[in-house]
């Protein structure tokens, strides 16, 4: 399963801020929970949880009796920029990966308006996988609005908590999974968090079809076709 | 601080620093008029006024600016009573001057469907008041001003151009901001020329392009930003074009923003191009050292936050961009200061602010070289610094120092000291072995490319 939302309209269910491993990033998860900065720009590698924090900031604000919506530009090529038309009636606007539509002139001016007039009153939370100064966008109007927010990058989780991490996930789905288990799946799997919850998922369903209990050998036998 | 208070300091302090005899004769007999933001010294004749000027002068503008940056002292020959009453009536004819009377005596048209209610759009927030001037913006700022006093008149339309993100959208509320303030029943309407475009259209499709125009032509003050959005779009500049005549030929006042000099946009019609330059035109430019710093301490002051002269400056030399960016970096540091409820300095605004500065590429220090290099290759940071010459040791400190040679504008000698004081020679040497091996050692080139990488972006782990 792509952990990415084809149209964003739907949340994840499992984006939530307890179980996304803090780590480094403790500052802009307690500013993300407040609900309150009017503009917030997170930037980071693929993999590291953009997608997951700016959903979990959705459910924040839609806990508080706030309206939120979520958009992943990476699926631009589906829709028209028409999209982003009346967004601002929305009290929170969370845009994933804005630099997707870099160089496309017209989408670039429809998220400058966008901004604009989400700026007046409302609360825009943003990702783009460089920061702002970065993001060759053509329109400098649309470059220098993005340096206007709080800018923070999403800092990779450390191995450590990245095994907390697959650990709760694990619990969450009714699964049992070893320190040893962990550890192993850490030293030869992708460690990109997305690629572990992939495979989280894929062990899961692997597991109940052929009735095995999680155990190394197991895992090893997944990992070498995965 | 009051304007008086701040002229008593500059007393106290050349009291205590001067002879007494000259204080007496030169100091004390000067009177003083306060007014806002300016400290104005009278004195009694020609020679005191000479002799205070090329003596003592310097020193009381010096003293003042220390107490308010922003104060300017004036000093001139006078009677205090005279001057007064001078600049009373001075502010009087100001007044009456100032505030030409909008007179509307029919009602407003009805507001066509999807537009913004006159005055409704105006940003209370953005005014003259909190507009902070400095050399980049103060023509402008004056322009706007002469607009705000003579609605309609020789200034119009006025239009502000200059790059994204240098005050222009400010100026433009700052202006409607005021015109309401004198003219309570004035109708003003503030809109993107985007928006301008979208009521027309929809004014178009549901047939009621005359409601629309009926409406927009029936404005006192009609703000217009970012017109660069109009080019290619032929039939809003039509539109545009003849809710402008109606505005002008009205004495309406127009005020519009651009991007850059309308001549330079392509994709908008000429005889439109040639009706925008009729009035003024004034240029903002991105602001100067001054005036960020002035931006930071505005900004700061609004949300309450102490913030010393030389933690702006800090920031405002480190962020030059644009005024967004400035914006961008004072609230990042009041987000950390507020989080980790720690006091703001310049050594905590270097550590909250290092992710912008290694991010703009423009400060890798030899330091966070050497400890990336060394954690790289999995040796310590002592060792890399040692004289050890085995190779586990010695390469990676050839690389450092390559990386150090490309990354920072240190010279070699530099480069060297902070290698534990080697010769540059030696740092020369090491660049040349890396560019050798960078092409026939497979795994040098991977290492060096994988360095410079999470060198150059930060903190982000590749």
């Amino acid at each position: 399963m792509n952990n990415q939302l084809a149209l964003g309209i739907q949340l994840l269910d499992t984006a939530n801020f307890d179980n996304f491993g803090s780590g480094e990033n403790k500052e802009l998860i307690a500013l993300l929970q407040q609900v309150k900065e009017p503009f917030i720009y997170l930037f980071g590698a693929s993999g590291v949880g953009k997608s997951h924090l700016l959903q979990a900031s959705c459910f924040a604000a839609q806990q508080r009796q706030k309206t939120a919506f979520y958009l992943a530009l990476n699926e631009a090529e589906t829709f028209d920029n028409k999209m982003l038309q009346n967004l601002e009636n929305y009290d929170v606007v969370c845009i994933d990966d804005i630099h997707s539509i870099r160089g496309k002139l017209e989408w670039e001016e429809a998220l400058f308006h966008l901004f604009n007039r989400v700026f007046k009153d409302k609360i825009l939370i943003v990702s783009a996988n460089v920061a702002p100064q970065y993001v060759d966008f053509q329109l400098t109007d649309l470059k220098t609005r993005c340096g206007w927010g709080i800018t923070y990058p999403v800092i990779e989780l450390s191995d450590q908590e990245k095994a907390k991490i697959l650990q709760l996930r694990a619990e969450h789905r009714g699964l049992e999974l070893s320190d040893e288990v962990v550890q192993y799946v850490l030293k030869y799997s992708s460690r990109n968090m997305r690629d572990l919850l992939q495979f989280l998922e894929k062990l899961d369903y692997l597991s109940l079809a052929q009735q095995r209990k999680i155990t190394i050998p197991f895992v090893a036998s997944i990992l070498k076709h995965y | 601080m009051s304007e008086e208070s701040i002229w008593q300091f500059c007393l106290d302090v050349l009291e205590q620093e001067l002879p007494e005899q000259q204080f007496n004769t030169w100091i004390k007999p000067l009177q003083f008029i306060e007014e806002k933001r300016r400290i104005m010294l009278l004195s009694p004749n020609r020679f005191i006024d000479d002799w205070v000027r090329s003596n003592f002068f310097k020193k009381i503008k010096m003293l003042a600016k220390s107490r308010k940056k922003t104060i300017v002292v004036s000093l001139q020959v006078g009677n205090l009573e005279e001057v007064k009453r001078q600049l009373e009536e001075k502010k009087l004819s100001k007044l009456k001057v100032n505030v030409p009377q909008i007179t509307n005596n029919t009602p407003p048209p009805a507001v066509p469907k999807g537009a913004f209610n006159f005055n409704e759009t105006l940003d209370k927030k953005l005014t003259f008041d909190n507009f902070v001037e400095g050399k980049c913006n103060i023509l402008a700022r004056d322009a706007s001003l002469q607009v705000v006093n003579n609605i309609g008149g020789s200034y119009n339309p006025f239009l502000i151009y200059g790059d994204s993100s240098t005050g222009k959208t400010h100026l433009m509320h700052a202006i409607g901001n005021k015109i309401l303030k004198n003219n309570p029943e004035a109708r003003i309407l503030y809109l993107t020329s985007e928006r301008f475009v979208q009521e027309m259209i929809s004014a178009f499709q549901d047939k009621s392009i005359d409601k629309f125009k009926k409406y927009y032509r029936s404005a006192n003050l009609l703000l217009i930003d970012d017109i660069q959005f109009f080019a290619g779009k032929p039939r809003s500049q039509e539109e545009f074009f003849h809710t402008f005549n109606t505005l002008l030929e009205e004495q309406q006042q127009i005020v519009m923003t651009c991007d850059r000099y309308p001549k330079e946009i392509n994709g908008i019609e000429e005889r439109l191009l040639s009706r925008f330059s009729w009035g003024l035109d004034v240029a903002v430019k991105v602001p100067d050292l001054d005036t960020r710093v002035m931006i930071l301490m505005t900004k700061a002051k609004e949300v309450n936050m102490d913030l010393s002269q030389e933690v702006a400056l800090f920031i405002a030399k480190l962020i030059t961009t644009s005024i967004r960016d400035l914006e961008g970096a004072l609230r990042k540091v009041i987000a950390h200061s507020r989080f980790t409820k720690t006091d703001i300095s310049v050594d905590f605004v270097k550590t909250v602010l290092q992710d912008l500065v290694t991010l703009q590429g423009r400060s890798v220090s030899i330091v966070n070289i050497q400890k990336i290099v060394a954690d790289y290759y999995n040796i310590k940071l002592s060792e890399l610094l040692s004289k050890k010459r085995q190779r586990a040791i010695s390469r990676p400190r050839q690389m450092a120092m390559f990386l150090a040679k490309e990354l920072t504008n240190e010279s070699l000698p530099i480069i060297g000291k902070e290698f534990s004081g080697r010769d540059h020679t030696t740092v020369l040497h090491a660049c040349k072995k890396i560019e050798e091996l960078k092409i026939t050692n497979d795994q040098i080139l991977e290492d060096y490319k994988y360095l410079k990488k999470v060198l150059v972006s930060g903190r982000l782990r590749a």
